[in-house]
């Protein structure tokens, strides 16, 4: 411990080492983010419906998947290990706007009774209270 | 180390103690719409401190602070106190080491942001930890190391100012003779 600060051997900011520091923390941000999302993230999904027999699906090969209930077909994409409903016979549209499916969660179109859930994978939560 | 300097350098610890512990008051005063997004303000006193006079200036001004803001704020040995000592601590050691090897590369802001990150993992794997919270909360990581870099850019900003020119008073001040 000194009384004087050591004046000599301290730089003004920013320095290149500074830049360099937070463009290589700011770019491995993205990174963890999907790292750690794809540790979590379903494998596989389960489609219900009431007008047809229950179906599992994988996550990991990109198509449209048409399912079949009372109302008419409802429309779930799957892309890049995700999955939304971009078509629905209902009224409101509500399960169109639900985004993307997420771990331990379902995407639900009530009017036309079709649940597709994600089986989560092991290890992840198995509820989250709010 | 004198005795001379000693007695020179332990009222100036006091005060950067005070002024850290009002810090903390004051950014807990704040409204805050986000429960785990701080400035952390007073973390530019522990890493002036430091740059300044040492670590174990530092690690004093710091202990000293925990202490008086946990009492004030009520959040003596309770789970906030633990966070926030957890996180001060080992944000310390790596500003420390950085600052003992990685002085001619990073200034004050690099070091405050790699102190700003350390004190977000810190806090992160102490909940995982102790509050059986699981491995749920490490999906919390990019948020706040984005955060991290955010604050302690702030933080770092402002310890820069502040050490700059108490490098000019000390170098203008008249010698004081005992």
């Amino acid at each position: 411990m000194s009384v004087e600060p050591a004046a000599a051997s301290r730089r003004r900011a920013p320095t290149r080492g500074d830049v360099i520091l937070l463009l290589l923390l700011a770019a491995a941000i993205p990174w963890m983010r999907s790292f750690l999302l794809s540790a979590g993230a379903p494998q596989e999904l389960v489609v219900l419906s009431a007008a047809a027999p229950a179906r599992a699906l994988t996550l990991s090969e990109s198509r449209d998947v048409e399912i079949a209930g009372p109302l008419g077909t409802t429309r779930l994409r799957i892309r890049d290990g995700s999955a939304w409903i971009v078509e629905s016979p209902c009224e409101r549209g509500l399960c169109q706007t639900m985004g993307r499916l997420r771990p331990g969660r379902s995407l639900v179109c009530i009017p036309n009774r079709v649940v597709v859930r994600a089986s989560a994978a092991a290890g992840d939560v198995d509820a989250v209270t709010r | 180390m004198s005795h001379a300097s000693d007695m020179r350098l332990w009222p100036r610890l006091a005060l950067f103690a005070a002024a850290a512990t009002l810090l903390f008051l004051f950014e807990r005063a704040l409204p805050n719409p986000l429960p785990f997004f701080r400035l952390g303000l007073a973390n530019v006193v522990t890493l002036i401190v430091l740059l300044a006079h040492g670590f174990r200036a530092a690690a004093w001004v710091l202990l000293l602070r925990l202490l008086l803001g946990g009492f004030f704020a009520g959040t003596l040995l309770g789970p906030q106190f633990l966070l926030a000592t957890a996180g001060s601590a080992a944000s310390l050691v790596v500003m420390a080491v950085a600052a003992q090897f990685g002085a001619r590369i990073w200034s004050p802001l690099g070091i405050s942001v790699l102190g700003a990150t350390t004190h977000a993992v810190a806090q992160l794997v102490v909940v995982a930890a102790l509050f059986a919270a699981g491995q749920g909360v490490f999906l919390l990581l990019p948020l706040f190391v984005g955060m991290a870099l955010l604050t302690g850019t702030c933080t770092g900003v402002v310890a820069d100012i502040v050490l700059a020119r108490l490098d000019l008073a000390t170098r203008t001040a008249p010698e004081r003779s005992p």
